[in-house]
């Protein structure tokens, strides 16, 4: 029976993968189907909108209405909140074929909290470039992370931001002036010590290392370097990768 | 930090790296204070204040449109 097992074994990962890619797929064509008819009910509205006079007579009830209606027959998922949503989603993106397949609905209802198209489109990049998950989304955003990279550039740096998004390719650009390290969650008026400021970053390191930046990879805190018997030490170490 | 910096150069480098970049964070940065402790030294080290909370995303906003306006 021996030689079979490694055999029986890569039969079982070729069908285990097979699942996997299969649900996958599946998962990702529900969320583009789901972002599309969110799209689309967006458009319904602001084209109904569009039309002058028929506005007038619903004014500013339309959304609520809708809301009501659509739940009636169609279950939750519409509340006025969403279907807002679902509006202001088309009137940013109101070309269907700008919209990435690689980001999820949820994605999109944080990205159009930023009002700024330079700002939203850097997101949206780096989004999708650094697959990085709703919440680091948000993060970022909060943290004003576009703004803070944008203010070191001209215009041209600042429009060329918004293109590619969080490309690095100098050192110089990685670093920030300031770090913001409110996920610490040291009151304002709190002194603290190097020592427990360290012990800090390193309980909270991935989001440390999300503020840091692009390819930082942690490899050490107190570095001891020993020099004629004299020995000093490096707070925090990290490999970049570009 | 020039030590340290000078030290990952030579003893743990290797071909094809970047050279080591040196991040100094404080609470206060005292521009001319970093200009006079940062001159004639070739080490690529930054001086970045930390802060304990969000910035304010307005008056960044402001800034950055006043760039994209040329100002």
């Amino acid at each position: 029976m021996k030689p079979v097992k490694p055999k029986y074994e890569k039969l079982l990962a070729a069908i285990g993968l097979t699942i996997e890619t299969a649900r996958q797929n599946a998962l990702r064509a529900i969320n583009t189907e789901l972002v599309k008819a969110n799209w689309e009910i967006g458009r319904h509205i602001v084209e109904f909108e569009q039309q002058g006079k028929e506005r007038a007579e619903y004014g500013s009830d339309l959304l609520t209405r809708l809301s009501k209606d659509l739940r009636q027959r169609y279950g939750n998922g519409f509340g006025r909140r969403n279907i807002l949503d679902m509006r202001r989603f088309y009137l940013a993106y109101q070309k269907w074929q700008t919209v990435s397949a690689k980001l999820s609905w949820s994605h999109y209802i944080v990205l159009i909290s930023v009002s700024d198209d330079t700002g939203r489109k850097f997101y949206e990049k780096y989004a999708i470039n650094d697959k990085l998950s709703v919440r680091d989304l948000e993060r970022q955003i909060d943290a004003s992370l576009f703004e803070r990279l944008a203010l070191s550039k001209d215009k041209k740096g600042v429009l060329q931001l918004s293109k590619k998004g969080y490309i690095v390719s100098d050192p110089a650009e990685i670093v920030k002036d300031p770090y913001v390290l409110d996920f610490l969650k040291i009151p304002q008026s709190h002194r603290m010590s190097e020592k427990a400021l360290e012990q800090k970053i390193i309980d909270n390191l991935q989001q440390f290392l999300l503020e840091l930046g692009k390819g930082f990879t942690f490899v050490a805190r107190q570095y001891r370097i020993s020099l004629r018997n004299k020995h000093y030490s490096i707070d925090l170490v990290f490999i970049i990768a570009f | 930090m020039n030590l340290y910096l000078n030290y990952f150069k030579t003893e743990e480098s290797v071909e094809g790296d970047n050279e080591p970049i040196g991040i100094i964070l404080s609470a206060e940065k005292d521009e001319v204070l970093v200009e006079y402790a940062m001159g004639g030294i070739s080490n690529k080290i930054f001086v970045s204040k930390y802060q304990l909370y969000l910035p304010d995303k307005k008056q960044l906003q402001k800034k950055v449109k006043a760039i994209m306006e040329g100002k």
